[in-house]
């Protein structure tokens, strides 16, 4: 256990690990197979647990052990499964042609997390892995947001709001190390519950809109 | 004390096994009508200055709980008697199955249950917990119908508010950041997010964090609350809706998410100054209100009409809390209790219009009066209410909220919103008088004349408890704005302690 205590120390592992989900949520954005788009979100998902356990062992928190466990086991198993059985009963394969082309969403992803970089101050946070941490979960919730504004398929919006409930656990593991883990799985219950409410929802639309691009909703204005 | 909570749990369950649609409606009527007896004793409590506290101090009511308490309590009654009416009307129209009809008493249950755990709730991010919950129940309760519209409603009711809500967790995140130097108890140790243990020491916070905290707060729960301009679910929501959730939804679900703000605006208060607070609950109640006005003017469905209506009395009570003071308090919290009571009034009204007319565009129906005299004054008194006639109790509170905004010299504020109070009064009473007043038309009287054909009505007529409830909630809008009871000052004014008269 030193020895990785160190390493994690020595080697900015949180660093790499935060990066890495920025990357799979701009992949995310730019990516048009919905089952692919799912994948980005497990890779996410692994490495938030990753990061929550490089905590738990770089500052002997144990609760954090529990936490990583909770989110291998909603973020990494369940609502992954849930979706993809989901995806595969709407036969939705692909995104339909988005609002904005992938250059420019890519573009876009660039000046969020530009934007995000130079207006966070590091007067407000002060403690060790808030400092770049939280800006690359901001990064990622605002993505996220940005996906869910400019995807037409309602399949796509469920991605987008998951990606940003990861950015936001981010940002709670950065800024706190972690809620008592009651309150996390509560709040990772709710999470679940909402996938499936949505879930069951998706299924409504397609069987009376007979499909899910949601330019068809639209009956209700003003 | 606190374990009532366990009745409406109780019943929802119960409302799995009851066999038959009477017994269901019963059932729940049973549970909330508990409930209430339950509530009644703790607020009797609160009213003289008790406090309760579960082990652990995880849940927590003093009066400003009660208070929300009572009102959500009430309100269930209300809604649970009406819901028997209501929902037998539907299911003889066939829009709802049998099985669909348990599965509402299920969820409206639930639902209450979810409700009454946010004003309990002493630790914050249970509170984020309990509020999300409200959102994931009444979701499928909106979209209960699985009609296009209604699904639609109901989707985009969900990823608005869980994507709003979000923020509100971060913002919770941050001030158990903000938190964890200061509080006793070190990170990683329950008790550090408990109201009770943040507010002693939230002069100690750091105000800039808590700023950042406050806002992301205010656009999180905001959106629940219906506040402009991240209110765009609630129009759908609301007219989607069945009937007696439509009242829930507007009379008690809305203050359960502004109760939200109300306890972070108390630790934000005393973090970063009651300037920057109340500025930013002005700003956000303002901007409803003018936003609901306009919009009221070109509705042409009366649930939407009265949907946009909630947004501009939830922005009423926003800014009465942003003026703060005496006045401003007061006429906050009365007015969250006036709204409650004649928003689902008037609901339960429409509800009655859409079994009579079969319809709630404003265009389609008229005469009203004429067809159903005793609920047609009922909601023309409700009208009248609502647009802030006196001498109904929400004159009494916009009045208080005037005086309010005159004693701290917001002079423009008051121009502002007295002319967007005179849109929502041309508004309400446009598009309502021609629903009320006139002849009723040809081919809606012959409908309406064959009274043992028409579907709905269980006992082929509007039933008496729920017309006695409408009764009972129309007498109350005129007896509070003619006076306020002992009781009720009591306990706002401790309310008022609580959160602090901003001095």
């Amino acid at each position: 256990m030193p020895l990785v205590k160190r390493w994690i120390e020595v080697y900015p592992v949180t660093d790499f690990i935060s990066i890495g989900m920025l990357l799979s949520v701009v992949a995310m954005s730019s990516i048009r197979r919905v089952e692919s788009s799912l994948k980005a979100y497990v890779i996410n998902s692994w490495l938030l647990a990753g990061l929550v356990a490089a905590f738990a062992v770089w500052l002997s928190i144990p609760h954090l052990y529990a936490a990583a466990f909770f989110i291998i086991a909603g973020k990494c198993v369940l609502i992954p499964f849930f979706l993809r059985k989901i995806i595969r009963e709407l036969k939705v394969a692909r995104e339909a042609e988005p609002y904005v082309s992938t250059p420019v969403a890519l573009i876009i992803c660039f000046a969020l997390v530009v934007l995000v970089y130079s207006f966070i101050s590091e007067g407000v946070f002060v403690a060790g892995a808030a400092k770049t941490v939280l800006k690359v979960s901001v990064s990622i919730i605002l993505i996220s947001l940005f996906t869910m504004i400019t995807r037409r398929k309602a399949v796509t919006q469920v991605m987008g709001l998951l990606f940003m409930e990861n950015g936001l656990f981010l940002a709670g593991f950065s800024l706190t190390y972690g809620m008592p883990t009651l309150i996390e799985l509560g709040v990772l219950f709710d999470m679940l519950m909402g996938v499936m409410i949505l879930g069951l929802f998706l299924t409504q639309i397609k069987k009376s809109f007979v499909s899910v691009d949601l330019d068809k909703l639209t009956n209700l204005k003003g | 004390m606190l374990f009532f909570l366990l009745v409406p749990l109780g019943t929802a369950l119960i409302c799995l096994i009851v066999r038959g649609p009477r017994a269901l409606g019963y059932a729940t009527l049973a549970g909330s009508a508990a409930t209430a007896l339950w509530v009644a004793a703790l607020v009797a409590g609160a009213a003289h200055g008790s406090v309760y506290f579960s082990r652990g101090g995880t849940f927590y009511c003093d009066s400003l709980s009660a208070y929300i308490l009572m009102i959500i309590a009430l309100l269930s009654a209300a809604a649970s008697i009406y819901s028997i009416e209501y929902m037998a009307a539907e299911l003889k129209a066939g829009a709802i199955t049998p099985r669909g009809l348990r599965y509402y008493y299920f969820l409206l249950n639930l639902f209450i249950f979810t409700m009454m755990l946010v004003p309990i709730s002493n630790n914050l991010a249970l509170l984020w917990i309990a509020i999300e919950a409200t959102t994931l129940v009444s979701a499928l309760l909106v979209g209960i119908y699985r009609k296009r519209k209604s699904i639609e409603a109901a989707w985009k009711y969900i990823v608005l508010c869980t994507v709003g809500i979000t923020f509100a967790l971060l913002g919770t995140f941050i001030i158990y950041y903000a938190g964890a130097g200061v509080v006793p108890g070190g990170p990683g140790e329950a008790g550090t997010l408990n109201w009770t243990s943040l507010l002693p020491v939230a002069a100690a916070l750091n105000p800039a964090t808590v700023r950042l905290a406050f806002i992301l707060i205010m656009v999180g729960y905001g959106t629940k609350a219906g506040l402009a301009p991240v209110h765009n679910w609630l129009p759908d929501a609301h007219s989607e809706a069945p009937t007696p959730v439509s009242a829930l939804l507007s009379g008690i679900l809305l203050n359960c998410a502004f109760y939200g703000i109300m306890r972070f605006a108390v630790i934000a208060k005393a973090a970063c100054g009651q300037i920057f607070v109340q500025d930013i609950m002005a700003a956000f109640g303002m901007t409803s209100i003018v936003i609901a006005g306009t919009f009221m003017l070109i509705q042409k469905n009366a649930k939407r009409l009265l949907a946009y209506s909630s947004i501009e009395h939830m922005g009423i009570i926003c800014l009465s809390f942003g003026i703060g003071g005496v006045y401003g308090l007061y006429a906050a919290l009365l007015h969250i209790l006036n709204h409650a009571l004649g928003k689902p009034l008037m609901f339960f009204v429409t509800g009655r219009i859409h079994s009579t007319c079969h319809s709630v565009e404003t265009e389609e129906v008229s005469g009203f009066l004429k067809m159903s005299p005793l609920t047609g004054a009922l909601g023309f008194a409700g009208i009248m209410a609502l647009a802030g006639a006196p001498p109904f109790n929400i004159f009494l509170s916009e009045f208080l909220m005037l005086k309010g905004l005159a004693a701290g010299a917001h002079w423009c504020m008051m121009a502002i919103f007295l002319g967007a109070s005179g849109f929502v009064f041309y508004g309400l009473l446009k598009d309502f008088g021609g629903m009320f007043l006139g002849r009723p038309k040809e081919e809606k009287t012959e409908l309406s004349g064959q009274t043992e054909n028409r579907p709905g009505n269980p006992q082929g007529g509007n039933w008496w408890p729920a017309s006695l409830m409408m009764l009972t909630l129309g007498a109350g809008l005129l007896a509070l704005g003619l006076f306020t009871p002992a009781v009720l000052d009591k306990l706002i004014t401790s309310s008022m302690n609580i959160i602090g008269l901003g001095t």
